[in-house]
């Protein structure tokens, strides 16, 4: 200690000491990845464990499943929504004007890669005939697959469904090589032209580069549901308002660590975590200090699980809402605590099977009701609130739209399928999802107080199918779908369904549901009703729906405890006012009285 | 089930192409996993190619086997 | 008023407590603060955001920002997102609100973000509420990777706001400026404010200082996750920043010095040459030593000194070593008890230092012999710690049969026994205490005596008696008043001055406790007769009065509210205010300063300003108050008091 001469870094030495983003993108991405980190020295730079911006795109998942995507170009709609439903931007589209096509394809020696080159895109009516007929050049359109990004999980394949223009194909290090060029290839190809972006179509934003501002490279399951709400909600925040306009804070969970585990960072935004109960408040303080600096446009969002915000952080959302402060909330809701191994969460359905909710021969799951964070954050003034999914993308895209629109707090719920913890396959969020909507186990919201002066008008239900009915019912076929079916097509509800299990799937539950289950099942038809009486569909039907039951087991303990006491005070009630204790006390107090007496008697 | 069955993978075991009675080509893919067979709508150029015993152009990248008529094509084999 | 030697600054002397110490830097400085009610550091987040409401700009004219959360552990949260943003911020907590935020400390060490909070230092519920000085919460985060340092006044728990601020911001470090609750946060001392062009070089432009890592044109991540392969690396890569911390508070603490004229440093050696004995203490209680080791040596030529722990984080273990060595004992007195642990915190860093200078390790001048080491635990939850106590801590170092673990200020078995409690107050100091009902509006004029007083160049010390129960209750206030600087910090035993606006106070207390002979007291009475005031007083006080020589004054100060309140809900309130006028009236101290009536109430008038707020009616009003206090008061004559023939047995205990 004693008198050592000091001297302060200055600014710019000490954002040199924090991180240099040469030296991190040059020599620690490469020694970690080559050498292992064990190599890396204990330097000033990792104390701060700063991650500079878009480091994950150096990340290669190459070796990861043994599947990737193949593209079936004469299929392709040019819809996007692979592009869309990816949760690791492993896939992506592009519009290419024939000349600039044919320059790039002139640079490539061997004709048998010009060839696949060429073939990877088509002539769709979406991007060539409807400008051709407009007298405009068309353009054409390509899907190209990241193979250091893509985990494999087929999630496109799902998304492109009934077109027919995606399927997996086995990987061989000779194929490796080729999705590798043909992915180098679409980098070298200009950024897909304005004109061919409309502003209409929701689902075309992630043609442009300002859209992409989550490049993979994150440590997510396969098939994530939650990084596919990310990748989308900073795509249509980045699109209207540009990359520099926007920046992140994350409470902990699986979000923060699949997304910062060091030294992969796949956002190309400002991005930060502290805890796990308090991103609402942490956002708070950059957005206090952002308004002080003019940066009141600039937008700031706040992600986080359905633990992060539902439990441990809810009153810390609390307190944010009431600031009237304009920051956003993404809630990645996957009904568990995800992170932790699958813990229930205020967020699960009542009879999920998770862990602390365990099915087991006397308690059969979560016995409470869902908590339903939408209409506690709406009864909060000034807020707008949304519950939405990945899979209705039109309706997600326009939810966050408005939240970046809305002067004020926002929170947005998106339904997250987690395929550990759910029980479903990889290639099921956007499955799932759509399914937890029409079953009502998680139906669409949008509550904007701007819309009006009564719930009525604020509450909007649309994009829900068969809105004034109690279940959906498909009109061609007449079936109607119910929370049973969802639980069905869960694992984690497997254990209610009582008949034999004909399927080995996992995802299957096969015979009678449980009184449990059915008791789940009125619990969401209630929370339904209730959101179909606060949008003025229908009015006092809520109160037909029987009281959930709680577990028999709980019941009966407290009632049994409830007896006792009873029973104590009665006995207590008839016997003699003097019993033992109360004339213990009579003596005690009687005491100190005389001794008070005697005091102010000698005074 | 009402519900459709949960999503199984769709990896491609092969693509055929066929010559109908009528003469018309028409080209399948079958998935090796499940029972699925996915319509490939035929581009400009293809038949060409895969009468010359050649893959189509859209199949070089990611080389699956291509049947054609119930053969499988030379080029494959060569793979 | 005047200026302290050896500043290149103009400076202003004036009286406010710790909290407004802290609260006047900070609202200079900072661009914003964060906070959640604690008792006793509310008082210091209520300040800053009347500046807030008030459009306040800091010395660089930037509007300040204060959000109040939900929580503590939110208010750090805030804080932490607004420095990651580059914003310069406080925070004010205390006790359970402290250790609430505990979680939310590291990622703010872990960040290097530079920030200050303020700490009133208060007891833990550790076994039942109490909402007092202690130091069990700062202890508790002692090790969250912030440094901590520790005002032992006012005057320095504002000056502490700069230093740790300056430091903090040189190492990329977070600090704890930490002062005592309600002793040091909640009494009002004479403060010399410090200049605004002083500070604004001493601290530097925001802007240029502080590193916005939630910059949309540079965009970083901040707050990842690492595994095993990395973890490891970046906690001992941290060592960096932490290497720095004693030099960057060092270097704080001499460019302090040089431009202010003070004498800060890492610890505060007092009486330490020659002193064969050592009390070692942290905050208020280590000034309480030091005016009773004076006495010691003065009174009974004992040569005892005292190390003030400034620097609890970063430890300065070789300078303690270096205070320490050549003694023959010291006992460090802690304000925590945790009977687990090796030792209380500090005795524990205290005696790892010197097994390291018994060691050679590096950094420390060897030595061979280590003094004899007393621990003790005292001050908890705000029990009173005495100069006797201090003396006890001697007499025990010096025992053959001695406690090597000791308490003070409670009868246990571990206690110290204690004896003489002598008078260490400032040659010439004058006290008050004051007994009144809460709602009275004494304790407010007990601040504006103070605020007067100070105006008038003394020295002072004000501070009611805190409890936890709320208003309708009696009161009790103290005040002392002195030419030299007050270095107690204990509960007034020796008082000059009793009044009682509370009629009852003959009843529920002793007013005669400690008060010296040729004491005054004042009563408040409906009556005007002096023969009748006198007559309604208890015996028993009559013969004290006559023994002790004390004078007697009173006055219906009730009715003088009644007719001057401006609105009837001022009639309660405005009682106290009239023994402004008494007081100036009647007490000796003042009498020698011949100020013209004119000049005087000219005074007066800006104190009640500052005091009680702008509205003009109250204010007019209140001047009035304090004027038929001053003329209007009357002394019961001596020839009275000696006439009355009265004598009642059962005199009430004297002190």
């Amino acid at each position: 200690m004693g008198k050592v001469p000091f001297f302060a870094p200055t600014l710019e030495e000490r954002l040199e000491t924090a991180v240099n983003i040469e030296d991190f993108n040059n020599r620690i991405l490469d020694d970690y990845d080559r050498k292992g980190s064990a190599e890396l020295e204990a330097d000033v730079q990792t104390a701060r464990s700063i991650i500079p911006a878009a480091s994950g795109s150096y990340r290669d998942f190459s070796y990861i499943a043994t599947e990737i995507p193949l593209y079936d170009p004469s299929n392709c709609v040019g819809c996007m929504e692979c592009v869309i439903e990816c949760p690791d931007t492993a896939i992506l589209g592009k519009v290419v004007e024939p000349d600039a096509l044919q320059s790039e394809l002139d640079q490539v020696d061997d004709s048998r890669d010009q060839r696949m080159l060429r073939s990877r895109f088509a002539d769709t009516q979406k991007y060539f005939s409807t400008f051709e007929k407009k007298g405009e050049e068309g353009g054409l359109f390509g899907i190209f697959i990241d193979p250091t990004k893509c985990k494999g999980c087929a999630e496109c394949v799902d998304a492109c469904g009934d077109h027919q223009a995606l399927s997996m194909v086995t990987k061989t290090d000779e194929t490796l090589k080729q999705f590798q060029e043909t992915f180098d290839f679409y980098n070298q190809l200009p950024d897909t032209p304005k004109r061919f972006i409309s502003d209409r179509l929701l689902t075309d934003m992630m043609l442009s580069p300002d859209s992409l501002l989550y490049v993979g490279g994150a440590g997510s399951c396969a098939g994530c549901g939650e990084a596919t709400a990310l990748r989308m909600m900073t795509a249509a925040t980045g699109f209207v308002h540009g990359p520099e306009n926007f920046g992140m804070v994350a409470s902990t969970g699986c979000n923060t660590v699949y997304t910062s585990t060091y030294p992969y960072n796949p956002y190309t935004i400002p991005w930060a975590n502290s805890l796990f109960e308090n991103g609402a408040t942490f956002g708070m303080g950059v957005r206090s200090r952002w308004n002080q600096m003019g940066w009141e446009g600039k937008k700031l969002w706040v992600v986080g699980g359905d633990g992060a915000f539902l439990d441990i952080g809810f009153q810390s959302l609390s307190r944010m809402i009431m600031s009237g402060m304009d920051i956003n909330v993404l809630v990645l809701d996957t009904q568990v605590y995800s992170n932790t191994g699958g813990q229930a969460s205020t967020a699960s359905f009542m009879s999920q099977r998770s862990d602390m909710a365990w099915h087991g021969k006397e308690l059969k799951g979560k016995r409470e009701n869902r908590k339903e964070l939408a209409n506690i954050c709406m009864m909060h003034p000034n807020v707008y609130v949304a519950q939405t999914t990945c899979a209705h993308f039109n309706h997600f895209y326009r939810c966050v739209m408005e939240a970046n629109e809305y002067d004020g707090p926002a929170v947005i719920i998106a339904y997250s399928t987690c395929q550990p913890e759910h029980g479903v396959a990889d290639n099921a969020a956007m499955k799932q999802a759509k399914l937890a909507v029409d079953s009502r186990a998680f139906p669409l919201i949008v509550y904007d107080p701007r819309k009006g002066d009564t719930m009525k008008e604020r509450l909007d239900l649309k994009g829900n199918p068969s809105v004034q009915s109690d279940w959906y019912t498909i009109r061609k076929t007449g079936e109607t779908i119910d929370f049973i079916d969802f639980a069905r097509s869960e694992y984690r509800f497997h254990k209610h369904f009582l008949g034999e299990i004909e399927s080995p799937k996992i995802t299957a539950g096969y015979g009678e549901p449980s009184p449990e289950l059915l008791a789940s099942k009125e619990e969401r038809l209630a929370n339904w009703r209730l959101l179909q009486e606060l949008a003025g569909i229908k009015s006092g039907e809520t109160a037909k729906v029987a009281p959930v039951k709680q577990s028999a087991a709980g019941s009966e303990a407290a009632a049994k405890q409830k007896a006792a006491l009873m029973a104590a005070r009665k006995a207590r009630k008839a016997s003699t006012s003097g019993d033992e204790g109360g004339a213990e006390a009579n003596k005690q107090k009687a005491a100190l009285l005389a001794k008070l007496k005697a005091q102010k008697a000698q005074k | 089930m009402k519900v459709s069955e949960a999503p199984q993978r769709r990896s491609i075991h092969y693509i055929e192409y066929r010559q109908t009675e009528n003469g018309e080509w028409i080209s399948e893919k079958f998935h090796a996993d499940c029972e699925l067979v996915m319509e490939h709508k035929i581009a400009d150029g293809e038949i060409a190619q895969i009468e010359a015993g050649e893959r189509p152009d859209w199949t070089i990248l990611g080389l699956p086997e291509i049947r054609c008529n119930g053969e499988v094509i030379k080029e494959y084999l060569e793979h | 008023m005047g200026s302290t030697n050896g500043s290149h600054f103009p400076e202003i002397t004036t009286t406010m407590d710790g909290a407004q110490s802290v609260v006047y830097v900070e609202a200079k400085i900072t661009q914003g603060a964060c906070a959640y009610p604690i008792t006793s550091s509310s008082k210091m987040g209520e300040e800053y955001e009347t500046y807030v409401a008030d459009g306040v700009t800091n010395l660089w004219e930037q509007k300040l920002q204060f959000m109040e959360l939900e929580s503590e552990h939110s208010a750090a949260s805030t804080c932490e997102g607004f420095a990651l943003a580059g914003g310069r911020v406080t925070n004010f907590t205390s006790g359970q609100g402290l250790i609430l935020m505990k979680e939310v400390l590291y990622t703010i060490s872990g960040k290097r973000l530079p920030i200050v909070f303020h700490i009133g230092a208060r007891a833990l519920t550790s076994h039942s509420l109490n909402v007092h000085a202690g130091h069990d919460d700062v202890m508790g985060v002692a090790d969250c990777g912030w440094g901590m340092i520790f005002a032992k006044n006012a005057q320095e728990a504002g000056d502490f706001a700069l230093i740790s601020r300056r430091a903090a911001e040189d190492s990329d470090t977070p600090f704890f400026n930490v002062q005592d609750g309600f002793l040091t946060t909640h009494t009002i001392e004479t403060v010399v404010l410090r200049d605004d062009e002083m500070m604004r070089q001493y601290i530097g432009k925001p802007e240029e200082k502080l590193l916005n890592l939630m910059d949309t044109a540079n965009p970083l991540m901040v707050g990842a996750v690492q595994n095993q392969d990395s973890y490891m690396k970046g906690k001992i890569a941290q060592r960096h920043y932490y290497d720095q911390v004693p030099a960057a508070l060092q270097n704080a603490m001499d460019e302090f010095n040089q431009l202010n004229g003070t004498n800060y440093s890492m610890i505060e050696e007092h009486n330490m040459e020659n002193a064969e004995y050592a009390i070692v203490a942290m905050g208020g209680a280590s000034e309480t030593a030091m005016a009773t080791v004076d006495y010691m040596r003065d009174v009974w030529d004992t040569n005892v000194g005292v190390v003030n722990i400034v620097a609890f984080r970063p430890f300065p273990g070789p300078i303690i070593v270096e205070a320490l060595k050549n003694v023959k004992a010291f006992s460090i007195l802690e304000r925590m008890d945790n009977p687990l642990a090796q030792s209380n915190p500090l005795t524990t860093e205290v005696k790892s230092a010197f097994v390291d200078a018994m060691n050679g390790a590096p950094g420390y001048s060897k030595i061979d012999q280590v003094p004899k080491m007393f621990s003790g635990a005292g001050g908890l939850g705000s029990r009173d710690i005495r100069p006797a106590d201090f003396i006890s801590m001697v007499e025990n170092m010096r025992a053959k049969e001695s406690k090597r673990f000791f308490v003070i200020g409670i009868k246990h078995d571990l206690a110290l026994s204690v004896g003489l409690d002598p008078d260490v107050r400032p040659e010439g100091s004058f006290s008050m205490r004051g007994h009144s009902v809460g709602g009275f509006g004494s304790v407010s004029t007990n601040k504006a005596i103070a605020t007067m007083v100070g105006e008038l160049g003394y020295h002072v010390q004000a501070y009611p008696k805190y409890g936890s129960e709320k208003a309708g209750l009696p009161t009790t206030y103290y005040l002392t008043i002195s030419r030299e600087p007050i270095r107690t910090h204990s509960e007034l035993n020796f008082v000059d001055f009793v009044p009682m606006n509370d009629t009852n106070a003959f009843h529920t207390t002793n007013p005669f406790a400690g008060l010296q002979e040729k004491g005054m007291i004042f009563l408040q009475t409906p009556m005007t007769d002096p023969q009748e005031v006198w007559d309604a007083i208890p015996a028993n006080a009559q013969e004290i009065v006559r023994k002790k020589h004390i004078q007697v004054v009173a006055l219906d100060t009730k009715a003088i509210a009644l007719e001057e309140a401006p609105s009837p809900q001022y009639n309660q309130v405005m009682q106290g205010v009239v023994l402004l006028g008494i007081f100036l009236s009647k007490v000796p101290f003042l009498q020698g300063l011949n100020m013209a009536e004119e000049e005087l109430f000219d005074q007066v008038y800006k104190v009640l300003d500052k005091n009680y707020g702008h509205r003009p009616e109250s204010l007019r009003a209140n001047l009035n108050c304090v004027k038929r206090g001053y003329h209007e008061v009357f002394e019961i004559p001596r020839g009275i008091i000696e006439i009355t023939s009265i004598v009642r047995s059962l005199p009430l205990a004297e002190n």
